[in-house]
């Protein structure tokens, strides 16, 4: 048993917690933010979600999304050409955000995920953990796979017109890869996950 | 109703974890992951001021100049946000207009008056209800990475149009200031501290109860 009070990251009241096993989710009964649960649902999950996510990155980003034939002349975009393609006509810094919020963040937020759950499950000292953590929540912020999908979304409308567009196994991959990043986030509780860091902190004073 | 600050408690921002605060001025070091902690985030109104201005002057050459170009069998000529809304209202593809029109005109001048809004609310101790206020910062949160969505569609479209001759895409100076402005923009709802706004009503209660 970790807190059985917390704080909300809202408002600062004081919020006792309920028992661990009735808390899915917790509101502060303030200002209604959701506070994160200590409830644990065990690192199998999450650790197979993330490792596929982490397989399925690889054709998501380099394989053909769709392609756009008008007159015989055809021409397919993967999302990793998209932003090389940027950087080559000189928009570093915007082709640098793309990157960050549509390949980098997804692809390190579910290899920090798994890594996480690897160091936990093999009882890995703390100080590793750490910083995986703390690099993980730098990171979700920033991580836009949703919005990717709409544009992908209003790019097939604007084009549909233009030409035969055909939709690549890139697309597939990469619809399958939102999937699972959603569904692994839906599993990995990163509260419960400190939680067990301090845990094993305690025990590291009690043995030494 | 207790709040952590009046009962000497610190949340670690980093990891959720309750602190007993080192000393009465210093919170300390969070016990758990070594993080800085802070009873409210540090400067959170002047850094918050600073990158909204900034984001709000980067608002304009977003908007004066060109972010994308299309080329279609010779003709076409460079689109600034609001001229590419226009002229796909022009082609009768309405809600494709809306969305855009919403995701980069409309999302990135909300956040920045939404959070200026919120920044004078807090400096000049307006009495409004802290649970409007909470419901606006939160809003302003979820919806800020949807403003990726004009950069995302320019990177799928700079590769998929690429077909010499016939048609090409390519991007504007334009989109370089507007990904400054999304990137400010999601970075003012960070330094902003939501449980100033939450202080405004309980220092008030205890003027009333002294
Ligand atoms: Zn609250
Ligand atoms: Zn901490």
């Amino acid at each position: 048993m970790s807190d059985p009070i917390t704080l909300c990251h809202h408002c600062d009241l004081l919020v006792k917690l309920p028992a661990e096993e009735a808390a899915q989710t917790t509101h502060c009964p303030r200002c209604h933010a959701d506070l994160p649960h200590d409830l644990h649902q065990g690192l199998q999950a999450p650790m197979a979600l993330c490792l596929a996510g982490c397989i399925l990155v690889v054709p998501a980003n380099t394989l053909p999304i769709m392609t756009l034939s008008i007159l015989g002349n055809s021409n397919a975009n993967t999302m990793l050409n998209g932003v090389l393609q940027l950087f080559d006509a000189g928009y570093w810094w915007m082709a640098f955000l793309v990157f960050l919020c549509s390949v980098l963040a997804p692809v390190m937020i579910l290899g920090l995920r798994f890594a996480v759950c690897l160091a936990i499950s093999t009882g890995a000292p703390s100080q590793w953990v750490v910083p995986l953590l703390k690099g993980y929540q730098h990171l979700t912020h920033w991580s836009s796979l949703d919005v990717y999908m709409l544009g992908i979304l209003v790019a097939i409308i604007k084009l549909v017109d233009l030409g035969d567009l055909v939709f690549g196994p890139g697309l597939y991959s990469f619809i399958a890869l939102l999937l699972l990043s959603s569904w692994s986030t839906a599993t990995f509780n990163a509260k419960a996950l400190w939680s067990l860091v301090s845990r094993s902190q305690h025990q590291g004073k009690t043995n030494r | 109703m207790k709040r952590g600050i009046d009962l000497g408690l610190v949340l670690c921002l980093q990891c959720h974890q309750v602190n007993q605060q080192a000393s009465a001025n210093n919170p300390g070091y969070c016990h758990r992951c070594g993080a800085p902690l802070f009873q409210r985030l540090p400067q959170s109104l002047s850094r918050t001021w600073a990158l909204l201005i900034t984001a709000a002057i980067l608002l304009i050459p977003a908007n004066l100049y060109p972010i994308m170009t299309v080329v279609y069998f010779g003709s076409g000529q460079p689109d600034t946000i609001m001229s590419g809304v226009v002229r796909l209202i022009q082609s009768g593809q309405y809600p494709i207009a809306i969305l855009v029109f919403i995701a980069s005109v409309a999302v990135p001048v909300i956040k920045i008056l939404g959070i200026a809004f919120l920044l004078l609310v807090v400096q000049l101790r307006w009495r409004l209800s802290p649970h409007q206020c909470t419901l606006m910062y939160r809003s302003i949160e979820w919806i800020g990475r949807w403003s990726l969505l004009d950069l995302f569609m320019i990177s799928i479209l700079v590769t998929l149009v690429d077909l010499g001759e016939i048609a090409t895409v390519s991007a504007g100076t334009g989109s370089t200031a507007f990904a400054g402005v999304v990137v400010l923009t999601m970075m003012s709802v960070m330094t902003f501290d939501p449980r100033l706004i939450w202080d405004l009503q309980d220092t008030k209660d205890e003027h009333d109860s002294n």
